[in-house]
């Protein structure tokens, strides 16, 4: 029997330690629910930032570039489906990323050690993006992979596309290439969104257009689980494929350009004097632009950088001395500062004396009475000597600048080089040292510091042939969108005139017509019997020399350089053709036959296979 | 001698709160265990222990809770205790069940003590009855920390409020407490080196887990972003995205009130706390009307039981403590915690129908 029960006002002492029990129990309870309110209520967005960051995973999807059609619409550039291997970094560590590594080493049949090194390698690069570890598997080994996805958590088979070149070094040059973007370029450009997975137009329209053809990538948002592996797309946006360029360039006649360059360094450059469009823009050789994509192996590069004929280098857009082919803006000049009319002859006799200096004539016995048409004709120096001294270095300088020499002709592609008009300030401003009179001489026939690349002469024949308007060169006419609607359209563009009269540019391309068709035409191997060409001749000596020797018996990189820039039909003139052939020797002989051989097969409607 | 029939009434709080409870771990679980086998298993856990507690609660405690039966039962686990050590196992099998001795050993304690403290006449401990108290609990504390130091550990917690009950004199608890600063200041290292590499790194993880977010620290960061990341509302049953892509180990046991806390957000977290609050809260006040003396120690006992399984739990999920692997009443999975706690639940309903009656 328990007395305390009629006891009940004082607390017996369990119950008193009980009510401290039931106090100590609620403060617990009062600190848990406060531990509860500061976690989920007051941290909860940074919680929820780290659950997401943990558990999501952003994949940048490749957005296919834009193709490049030529005129007719023949693919230069494409996208072929390639699959590389990625892995995730934030999975593939410590043992167990080895344990995954093994087994990917396995299936490429590679050593461990060598796949972990290119991991942490590339790893470094790639950031917290996934890693690539190997590009273009056969469907063999992905097949293997996909079937063992279970036991590879973090690792996944990417469907890249991968630029292709059908035309592979014939292409090179105009189109450009593409290649994987380095540390630097991703350091700069990482926050606009690109990866260690992406290209990066080089070289060529690839470049130039690189906005317009790269695209927009997609997105992948996935979650990943504890173990890497993916559970689920939550958000996908397509990547959508870049713009689509169509050019003004005839394939057949690139390719032909570069097989008549075959075994030979140079450029050809074939514009629509009519409104500046290239027909093709040659520069041989070239690099077949797929080691670009895919990479080169030390060797092969190691050949390509030595080679002496410079296969990286576009020579279309290159600067080289003109040699004859720059005695037209002497003509031009010569006349329309009245120095000379097309009647007046000008004695040749084979050399030229100024002051105590003797200016050789290429001809050695000279050339007799020429005047300015047969001057052309036959390419005297003689001649050209003697007007050049007369019209003065600050004329002939300004009427090459107008001729659109000295400065990029605005094709657009990276790289190009401006060429080079020498005058008293250029001569002042580099050699501190007044200009003399016999370098004048030498400006007039092309030779001395002037610099000019074939596409300048292209630029400037065509305004000689045309009527005198400058046109920009373009070679692009159209950007399409993926489904092949036009969302841009290029039109000729007329930089400006010849500061000349139509009269002047009629005795200038008499002269120039002569050149290929007269009797002593230096440019008689580029005749054709039923369309009448006109061009000029050009030999631009590499190295100075006191005696004239035959280029065949010097050392490949001491050879004159060959010029022949050549236009047709000579009435109504619808093609002009520069070619340049680098340490090619004699124009008239290196170059002229193949600029020949390019016309007969154009007006024949030849194309090569 | 009994006064009226209507005090033999079950006691709805008790009933609600433990449904409430129970419901709320049903659903934890059908999210935790993505309703598979295990889900199927602990509903039937659940069913059993709903009918043994159901029993009991329709049962006379005192002709049930007899020193005789209390000591067979206390004998009994230190057998199975010390079998099981021998055997280096925390599982007695059963014919193909998985029982957990460590879970029943708790509420054979609180019997024990119960018995123990019902018996004498003090209002204060004297020194007798910390000996026997002190005698009957050293056994088993000792077999189950041999095996499972968290579950010794809540034994000994256990131990400690009984004697907390039994009126520890201040004096005593103030001299413990200086001893213990003594003996850490003094001995800390040595005991630091003495400690098993886990529970060092347990420790470790608990004061800095971000430094150890892959090995020791990751169960203690995953599972504050999960309770975290469930914000005021959560991701919605069988959403979490921490439990769902198995970020959380342990999901279904250790962890599971991180699961409800990020599927159900700030509402449904505090609101399973509140629920065990008023749970505990309900016990107490039970304890405190009954005037039998066994019954008032029994739901006592099983009131701190349950406050310390709460508290370890939710306090290691939470970082207030370390984390301790021991389940959460009704929401974690595991059969042995389930019917424990429902057969406590079942006394405490008993008992709590006779606090108006006498012997």
């Amino acid at each position: 029997m328990n007395y305390r029960l009629f006891n009940t006002e004082e607390p017996d002492p369990i119950e008193r330690r009980l009510r401290w029990v039931v106090f100590l129990v609620g403060l617990v309870f009062f600190f848990l629910l406060l531990k509860l309110f500061f976690l989920q209520i007051i941290k909860g967005a940074h919680y929820r930032k780290l659950a997401r960051k943990r558990s999501f995973r952003v994949f940048y999807l490749s957005a296919p570039r834009g193709n490049i059609y030529d005129r007719r619409g023949i693919l230069l550039a494409g996208n072929l489906p390639s699959f590389a291997l990625a892995v995730d970094p934030k999975v593939i560590r410590g043992t167990q990323g080895d344990e995954v590594l093994k087994r990917l080493a396995d299936l490429l049949g590679e050593s461990f050690p060598a796949l972990k090194q290119r991991y942490l390698l590339a790893r470094r690069e790639a950031g917290t993006n996934q890693v690539i570890l190997a590009f273009d598997l056969d469907r063999d080994t992905v097949a293997k992979i996909e079937a063992r996805r279970y036991f590879l958590p973090g690792v996944d088979i990417l469907v890249e596309p991968t630029r292709y070149y059908p035309f592979g070094q014939e292409t090179f040059h105009l189109v450009g290439y593409v290649s994987r973007i380095n540390a630097e370029e991703l350091k700069r450009l990482g926050p606009q969104g690109f990866t260690a997975e992406d290209f990066l137009g080089r070289a060529g329209l690839e470049a130039q257009f690189d906005r317009r053809l790269r695209g927009h990538k997609g997105r992948r948002l996935v979650e990943v689980d504890a173990s890497g592996r993916i559970r689920r797309v939550v958000a996908e946006e397509a990547p959508v494929m870049g713009e689509s360029l169509v050019l003004t360039v005839d394939i057949f006649l690139q390719r032909l350009a570069h097989q008549l360059l075959e075994g030979q360094a140079g450029a050809i450059v074939v514009m629509d004097p009519r409104d500046g469009r290239l027909l093709a823009l040659a520069s041989h050789p070239g690099v077949d632009p797929v080691y670009f994509v895919k990479g080169f192996s030390a060797k092969e590069w190691e050949k390509v950088r030595r080679d002496v004929k410079h296969p990286l280098l576009n020579k279309a857009l290159s600067a080289y001395p003109p040699g004859s082919t720059f005695k037209v803006v002497t003509a031009m000049a010569a006349l329309e500062k009245k120095v000379v009319t097309p009647a007046t002859t000008i004695y040749c006799k084979g050399y030229y004396r100024l002051g105590r200096r003797i200016f050789r004539c290429w001809r050695s016995w000279g050339h007799g009475e020429v005047n300015l048409v047969k001057a052309l004709e036959v390419s005297c120096d003689v001649y050209f000597y003697r007007v050049g001294e007369e019209v003065g270095i600050d004329y002939l300088s300004q009427m090459a600048r107008a001729c659109g020499l000295g400065r990029i002709t605005g094709l657009g592609f990276p790289g190009e080089k401006a060429g080079l008009v020498p005058d008293r300030a250029w001569k002042r401003r580099v050699f501190h040292e007044p200009w003399q009179k016999g370098e004048t001489l030498n400006v007039a026939i092309g030779q001395g510091a002037l610099k000019v690349t074939p596409l300048q002469l292209a630029k400037l024949l065509s305004a000689v042939v045309n009527g005198g308007v400058l046109y920009r060169p373009w070679c692009v006419i159209q950007l399409l969108n993926p489904y092949g609607e036009i969302v841009a359209e290029f039109n000729p563009h007329q930089e400006g005139k010849l500061p000349v009269h139509q009269r002047t540019l009629f005795y200038v391309k008499q002269g120039l017509v002569a050149a290929v068709n007269g009797k002593e035409g230096t440019g008689r191997a580029a005749r054709m019997e039923d369309v009448t060409v006109g061009g000029k001749t050009g030999t631009a000596q590499v190295v100075g020399m006191k005696k004239r020797i035959h280029s065949k018996k010097l050392p490949y990189l001491k050879r004159d350089h060959a010029w022949f820039m050549a236009f047709a039909p000579a009435e109504k003139p619808e093609i002009v053709v520069v070619v340049f052939v680098e340490h090619g020797g004699h124009g008239g002989s290196a170059a002229a036959p193949l600029a020949g051989q390019f016309l007969r097969a154009y007006f024949k409607g030849e194309h090569p296979s | 001698m009994r006064l009226g029939r209507t005090s033999l009434k079950i006691d709805p709080w008790l009933v609600f709160l433990v449904g409430a409870l129970l419901v709320c771990g049903a659903l934890n679980q059908a999210s935790a265990t993505m309703g598979g086998l295990l889900f199927k298993k602990q509903l039937i856990w659940f069913g059993l222990g709903l009918f043994l507690m159901g029993i009991l609660a329709l049962t006379d405690y005192q002709r049930l809770l007899t020193p005789r039966l209390i000591f067979a039962a206390y004998v009994v686990l230190l057998l199975v205790l010390l079998l099981l050590d021998l055997k280096h196992t925390r599982w007695l099998r059963v014919g193909g069940i998985g029982i957990q001795p460590s879970e029943f050993a708790k509420l054979v304690l609180v019997l024990v003590f119960a018995l123990i403290l019902g018996r004498r006449d003090q209002d204060r401990l004297d020194l007798r009855t910390f000996v026997v108290l002190t005698a009957f609990a050293i056994f088993p504390i000792a077999l189950v920390a041999a095996g499972d130091l968290d579950q010794g550990g809540m034994l000994f917690l256990i131990y400690l409020s009984f004697l907390f009950l039994a009126g520890v004199p201040r004096r005593w608890v103030l001299v413990v407490i200086l001893v213990m600063v003594l003996i850490g200041g003094l001995l800390g290292p040595k005991i630091w080196a003495l400690l098993k590499p886990y529970q060092r790194a347990r420790v470790e993880a608990f004061l800095n887990p971000e430094a150890f977010r892959l090995s020791r620290g990751y169960q203690i960061l995953q599972a504050l972003i999960a309770v975290g990341s469930g914000g005021l509302t959560g991701f919605g049953f069988k959403e979490g995205l921490s439990s769902r892509l198995n970020y959380l180990p342990e999901k279904h046991t250790d962890l599971a009130f991180a699961v409800w806390a990020e599927e159900w957000g700030f509402v449904g977290a505090s609101l399973v706390i509140l629920l065990f609050a008023a749970l505990i809260y309900r016990l107490l006040r039970l304890a405190m009307e009954v005037r039998e003396p066994l019954g008032r120690a029994v739901l006592s006992g099983v009131a701190l039981m349950l406050f310390w399984e709460v508290f370890i739990n939710i306090g290691g999920i939470l970082h207030l403590l370390p984390v301790a692997s021991v389940p959460l009443p009704f929401l974690s999975y595991g059969g042995s915690s389930v019917l424990v706690n429902l057969v406590a639940i079942g006394l405490a309903l008993s008992i709590s129908r006779r606090r108006y009656s006498f012997r």
